[in-house]
């Protein structure tokens, strides 16, 4: 085993461009005041209209600070899904006082990328094909999009995509985690980015995955609530930097939280339904409390999966009480997917900064639009409005299609 | 602010190679492929388990069957064993047809099984829920580094399941295209490209005791020892024959870091694939 696998592992840099905003401070607020990122959509394609409420991003952000990483006409003239890749990782990296191209050169320090990318030739082709481009009939075997940023990054380690449908971000920051633990690297960029795509919101559409409420946008994602009726889609790119606890105080640098614990399981049950029976996905939930070297009753915070869907609402419901037993009913639980959508392979990632902010700003962000609980979801919910509360460890739920469970536990670095 | 970093050991966590198979067909043999019924002793997939799976999915679960056929542990439990699977470029033909089907009638023809079926979960997905196992699944790679990147993340596994489940194991399914499909405009392949897929049965070993054993691991660049070397972006079908010559092959992951295969045992290499796919492709 590497030489430091007892270190904690710990948050030094954060990047982010989201439907609630581009910044850890800017997301933290709309968190807190309980604002919503979701607006009608677009989606058309070939003179059709499809409308959708969904979580769009209207301008993806080059960072100032990132300006010594990435050129801005390099950023400019990348496709959406790198640039959702390419702005929150560079900014993480600058955040945390990491400059690879120069660290590299000084040979000090390894830094590896682990990027969340679900279906990312999916949106490479399909973006191409709305261009009139052929790369989807005759595919090249150009390197990933994580190398490729790698590359204009100059990160010197190693570097990987991972994919666990909803819940790839969150697979992200548990294998860097291991990365850090074990010694391959000395820091790590980890999370994940999604974009909005015609393809995916038919696909979704025709699942009945969607919810397809026709008032008002803003309502339409009500995680819980007795009349929810499937998710809102959204888009973003999340992306930390993970150090050793040590490394990072020596440097002296802003510690965000800890990557405390990771739980991971599958429920091989169906490759779209979430599994009604709760064993599995409250096993992830255990593992990583476990993990923590925590008990249930230590979590303060448990930001919930919780879509919007009817089944999986209530399946996650059932693993929460399943997992945390008596605690479950004094434990608060919100979905911030009611505010910021559902990122899709960065929802992981996007959660994980909502825990963080909690326990920065002892706060708990509410579950909007829960006018009406689901008897089925009884769980200690924040309705509407988000509480103060003092907030030392957060668990976050992510659950993906083919069954893929993970927790995260997220603790104060204090 | 003082930036310095300091550096650590590497990543030393090995994994034992219980089992290893191939298989590889023809474009136009995959969708007879994917009706066959797919099962060995216990284990088996739900009959049309495959209907709207992806070429590389169908290839990948048939590597499976064959490494489960060819496994020492053939009677051990797999309900808590993990699968990550190493695609490139997965889902081509099919994201094609889609694209063609919402640009001529519309979002209406876009299926919902694009969504599951051709992202880089999907083959990781498919053996989790149709074998059912209950460890981590996750697709890894998506591109030319896929393979390299699927053993990388065994390795990275491999303490989690140890601490967790000790009793557990990895299947390591990487799958690929020796040449990519190329369709015309109406979404009809005008080649005959070969599907390959190689599944690999680790078991984590913490504490590695003999090291005679087939393995692989992570190791440092300077200590390489294997004469057979392979790019991190060298294609499946290179990376299938060099294990099959029984070479110990190293695959260089970064300027410092590379994972090493030892030599696999000629009771694991006489295993190998479906002998019918093989001999149509010599022919």
């Amino acid at each position: 085993m590497g030489l430091e696998q007892s270190s904690r592992i710990v948050i030094t840099g954060v990047g982010a461009s989201t439907p609630l905003g581009h910044s850890f401070s800017e997301i933290g607020d709309a968190l807190q005041a309980g604002r919503s990122g979701i607006d009608w959509y677009d989606a058309g394609t070939f003179n059709r209209l499809q409308k959708h409420a969904a979580a769009s991003v209207q301008e993806i952000l080059l960072p100032t600070e990132t300006d010594s990483l990435i050129h801005t006409e390099q950023f400019e003239k990348s496709s959406r899904i790198e640039q959702f890749m390419i702005g929150p990782a560079a900014h993480a990296l600058a955040d945390a006082g990491i400059n690879p191209k120069v660290d590299s050169l000084e040979q000090k320090k390894r830094v590896g990328i682990i990027a969340g990318i679900g279906a990312e030739q999916l949106k490479d082709w399909e973006c191409d094909f709305l261009d009139n481009g052929r790369d989807v009939f005759e595919a090249s075997r150009q390197p990933s999009l994580v190398h490729r940023v790698a590359h204009m990054l100059g990160v010197n380690g190693p570097v990987t995509t991972v994919a666990a449908a909803c819940a790839s971000s969150g697979y992200a920051l548990a294998l860097g985690k291991t990365w850090l633990t074990n010694g391959l690297v000395d820091a790590c960029v980890v999370g994940g980015c999604d974009v909005l795509s015609p393809t995916a919101l038919a696909a979704f559409h025709n699942l009945r995955a969607l919810s397809r409420r026709d008032d008002d946008p803003q309502k339409a994602s009500r995680p819980f609530d007795r009349n929810r009726d499937g998710f809102v889609m959204g888009e973003g790119g999340v992306f930390f930097v993970l150090e050793r606890q040590r490394a990072a105080e020596d440097r002296q640098c802003k510690i965000y939280g800890e990557l405390a614990g990771i739980g991971m399981s599958s429920d091989a049950s169906h490759m779209v339904t979430p599994c009604s029976d709760p064993v599995q996905a409250s096993r992830a939930i255990t593992e990583a409390i476990v993990d923590a070297n925590l008990s249930p009753a230590d979590v303060d915070y448990i930001n919930a999966h919780a879509a919007g869907t009817p089944v999986g609402d209530a399946a996650e419901a059932g693993a929460i009480r399943n997992a945390f037993g008596t605690a479950a009913t004094e434990i608060f639980v919100s979905s911030t997917k009611s505010m910021s959508g559902h990122l899709i392979s960065a929802a992981a990632a996007f959660e994980a900064l909502a825990c963080l902010v909690a326990i920065e700003r002892n706060m708990v962000p509410p579950t909007i639009n829960l006018d009406d609980p689901d008897e089925n979801c009884c769980l200690r919910h924040v309705p509407h409005q988000s509480i103060s509360l003092p907030v030392h460890v957060a668990a976050s739920n992510s659950f993906g299609f083919g069954g893929s469970n993970l927790c995260l536990v997220l603790k104060s670095a204090a | 602010m003082n930036h310095s970093l300091s550096s650590s050991a590497d990543l030393s966590a090995l994994c034992l190679i219980e089992s290893y198979a191939t298989v590889s067909a023809h474009f136009s043999e995959i969708d007879a492929l994917a009706r066959e019924k797919h099962s060995h002793g216990c284990h088996s997939l739900p009959p049309r388990f495959l209907r709207h799976a992806d070429e590389q999915t169908v290839i990948g679960m048939h590597s499976i069957i064959q490494a489960m056929a060819a496994d020492t542990q053939d009677s051990r439990d797999i309900r808590n064993d993990a699968v990550i699977a190493a695609t490139c470029l997965g889902g081509q033909p099919s994201a094609a047809r889609t694209m063609i089907g919402l640009r001529d009638k519309g979002p209406v023809a876009v299926r919902p099984h694009i969504v599951p079926q051709c992202s880089l979960h999907s083959v990781a997905s498919t053996a989790s829920v149709g074998f059912g196992m209950h460890g981590p699944n996750f697709g890894v790679g998506g591109g030319p580094h896929a393979p390299a990147e699927g053993f990388l993340l065994a390795l990275t596994l491999a303490p989690m399941l140890a601490k967790t489940s000790p009793s557990s194991r990895i299947w390591l399914v990487c799958t690929g295209w020796d040449q990519q499909p190329c369709l015309d405009a109406a979404g009809i392949l005008t080649n005959d490209p070969i599907c390959r897929g190689m599944t690999f049965v680790l078991k984590p070993e913490m504490t590695p005791l003999d090291t005679t054993h087939p393995h692989i691991q992570v190791s440092s660049v300077k200590n390489i020892s294997s004469l057979h070397t392979l790019p991190a972006h060298g294609r499946l079908k290179e990376l299938c024959e060099q294990f099959e010559k029984g070479n110990c092959t190293t695959i260089t992951m970064t300027d410092t870091c590379a994972i090493e295969i030892s030599a696999l045992s000629s009771k694991q290499l006489s295993s190998r694939s479906n002998k019918s796919i093989l001999q149509k492709e010599a022919a």
